[in-house]
């Protein structure tokens, strides 16, 4: 039995019955780790000894908890205490975390035993993986190309086989678009429907914590563990967290779905076009009642977002200094002059345009223009989703505009910008979104489907997606053997 | 709403009509606490320019203020923990990640000029 081909329900159907030993799983994923990392680069840290011994520890256990030893993958921008936690970027090179991240601390208190922290876009700021300060992770279906970002390190992780199930947070796209490219299942959450705390801030408004799996159901399980309620983070909600992974097998009483006119999709990959085409199709086989919606503000959504997210992330940023933790320059005559070289030196080229874009719009005389209007505009994306929720009860998009594109191939940062078009106004608006894979193109490469739900409607997106994943018969364990066959 | 045709492929977006604008980066530098070599300014500036001007087409966008508001990130009331006091980090779990410190304080290059 191959255990790093299993989906994280298989593995943990195997570890409950104990045909298996934690150890035993924890050992096989290491050695695949060992075998693909030369290749993919997933991961910044690989908590080699600490993984086994925390998985000797489980199997220890007379009663374990949910996660029974499974190895997971999270995504370096997540802070685990008393290990590095890096934010693919060289300001924190070297930073322990002093706590753990809130929804990682969930699922060790499950006991998931925690295999390695996965490479990223230095600040989660990127579409590629290609801006990490460390080195480029690559797309296990074609080493040539990105995995998607900024959660790549975490999507090639679970599609090269090195762990079942990953953890990435998204922005505006940085788990769905990854996951599309992967061939995986990637899920953001409502925005506060996960704890925010411990993960390292981008853009606080935007920024959620959602997993990377195999399977509808792996991504089912593992939102309902993390999901919840959380005194250390304030925009987390009360809402109840249902048993999503029960309640995705249950009946879906209304299916009507809206789709994006034509128009919309003009200029995308064709590949991409037809596969969206398609999966229009089996959704209606699924019984789904299709209906073609407009939406007049999404287009502007990408330029709201482009101003939102920096602003913020310029603020957030701004706690980078050499002086609390990190990293700093030491031959400056005087304090100033320390932050100045600190960060300058500190940060890679894409955070310091992001950083500059973002104080420029929030500077005197531009605030008004840009980060006003960027806020107001975003209020309208909010309320033309509301609208079509009044019409439809889930909307389907690509996932992404293009197919996974060649390392080095996008070094226009406009150009790769475009990449968030169909999942930015989604995270603006705050409401959840689970990327399916659809199909393939010729080169053989992944095409995601965006299914989008109202606020809190997790459950009935997994339920429609969990339908269409049967249908398609594309995502499953043995997805990422493909390379191999 | 005007010009409704998806302009995806303007990969090299370029607007006739656009506000001419300046950015002053040494300023926006000075701000942001970094500091530009000629060689990020070869590279940096015109890129910055590109993209404002490219984010400016949020402009075609006609906003009446007195109807739209700006954005809240939570449709629901944000709850607070209560005011009590819980252990917290202690003085060397704080300190552990500065770049340099005494044990006690963490220390940084001097602040006052000397006369």
């Amino acid at each position: 039995m191959n255990l790093t081909s299993l989906s994280l329900t298989g593995l943990k159907n195997l570890l409950q019955k104990k045909e298996v030993k934690a150890q035993e799983v924890v050992q096989a994923y290491l050695e695949r780790i060992e075998e693909m990392e030369p290749q993919i680069n997933s991961f910044i840290t690989v908590l080699g000894d600490r993984s086994l011994e925390e998985a000797g520890r489980i199997d220890r256990k007379k009663s374990p908890g949910n996660l029974a030893g499974i190895p997971l993958a999270i995504k370096d921008n997540m802070v685990i205490q008393g290990l590095r936690s890096t934010c693919g970027s060289k300001i924190l090179e070297n930073y322990k975390g002093s706590y753990t991240a809130s929804a990682v601390e969930k699922l060790m208190k499950q006991d998931a035993a925690i295999i390695g922290k996965t490479n990223l876009d230095e600040f989660a700021m990127g579409s590629s993986t290609e801006n990490s300060a460390f080195y480029i992770t690559r797309n296990p279906w074609d080493r040539k190309r990105v995995p998607g970002g900024s959660s790549g390190g975490s999507a090639a992780a679970v599609a090269s086989g090195e762990a079942p199930a990953a953890l990435g947070s998204d922005t505006g796209g940085s788990i769905r678009q990854p996951a599309a490219f992967c061939g995986l299942v990637g899920f953001k959450p409502t925005y506060g429907r996960v704890s925010r705390y411990g993960l390292i801030a981008f853009a606080s408004s935007l920024d959620q914590i959602g997993p990377i799996t195999k399977t509808v159901e792996d991504s089912a399980f593992l939102t309902q563990l993390i999901a919840g309620r959380d005194p250390q983070d304030s925009t987390s909600s009360s809402h109840p967290v249902p048993q999503y992974p029960e309640e995705m097998k249950k009946d879906l009483k209304s299916m009507r779905v809206g789709y994006l006119k034509q128009e919309m999709l003009e200029g995308i990959d064709p590949e991409v076009k037809e596969i969206y085409s398609h999966s229009l199709g089996y959704l209606e086989d699924l019984g789904a009642e299709l209906q073609e919606l407009s939406f007049p503000v999404w287009k502007y959504g990408l330029f709201c977002y482009y101003i939102i997210a920096p602003c913020e992330a310029s603020s957030n940023l701004a706690r980078y200094d050499g002086v609390r933790y990190g990293f700093r320059h030491n031959k400056a005559p005087d304090l100033s002059q320390m932050y100045e070289n600190t960060r300058t030196e500190g940060f890679g080229s894409e955070v310091k345009r992001r950083i500059l874009l973002g104080t420029f719009a929030l500077s005197a005389g531009y605030y008004e223009a840009y980060y006003v209007k960027a806020a107001k505009t975003r209020d309208l994306i909010r309320k033309e989703f509301e609208d079509a929720f009044q019409k439809v009860d889930f909307i389907v998009t690509p996932t992404t505009p293009d197919l996974p594109f060649l390392i080095g191939a996008k070094k226009d940062p406009i150009s790769m910008y475009l990449s968030d078009w169909f999942t930015a106004p989604v995270s603006l608006a705050g409401i959840p979104a689970l990327s399916l894979p659809v199909g393939f193109s010729q080169k053989k490469l992944p095409v995601g489907l965006q299914i989008i739900g109202n606020f809190f409607q997790e459950s009935n997106l997994f339920k429609l997606a969990f339908r269409l994943e049967k249908k398609v018969k594309l995502s499953g364990p043995n997805l990422h053997r493909k390379e191999e066959e | 709403m005007r010009n409704s045709k998806i302009d995806f492929l303007n990969r090299i977006p370029y607007n006739r009509n656009r506000m001419e604008k300046k950015i002053d980066m040494d300023h926006i530098c000075a701000l942001a606490s970094l500091k530009l070599t000629q060689e990020d300014k070869a590279q940096l500036v015109p890129q910055m320019n590109q993209i404002v001007e490219w984010v400016d087409k949020l402009g075609e966008l006609r906003l009446e203020s007195s109807k739209n508001e700006e954005y809240t990130p939570v449709s629901f009331s944000l709850s607070f923990r209560d005011d009590k006091i819980k252990p917290s980090f202690s003085g060397k779990e704080a300190l552990d990640n500065s770049p340099e410190n005494d044990g006690e304080f963490m220390k940084v290059p001097k602040v006052i000029e000397e006369k």
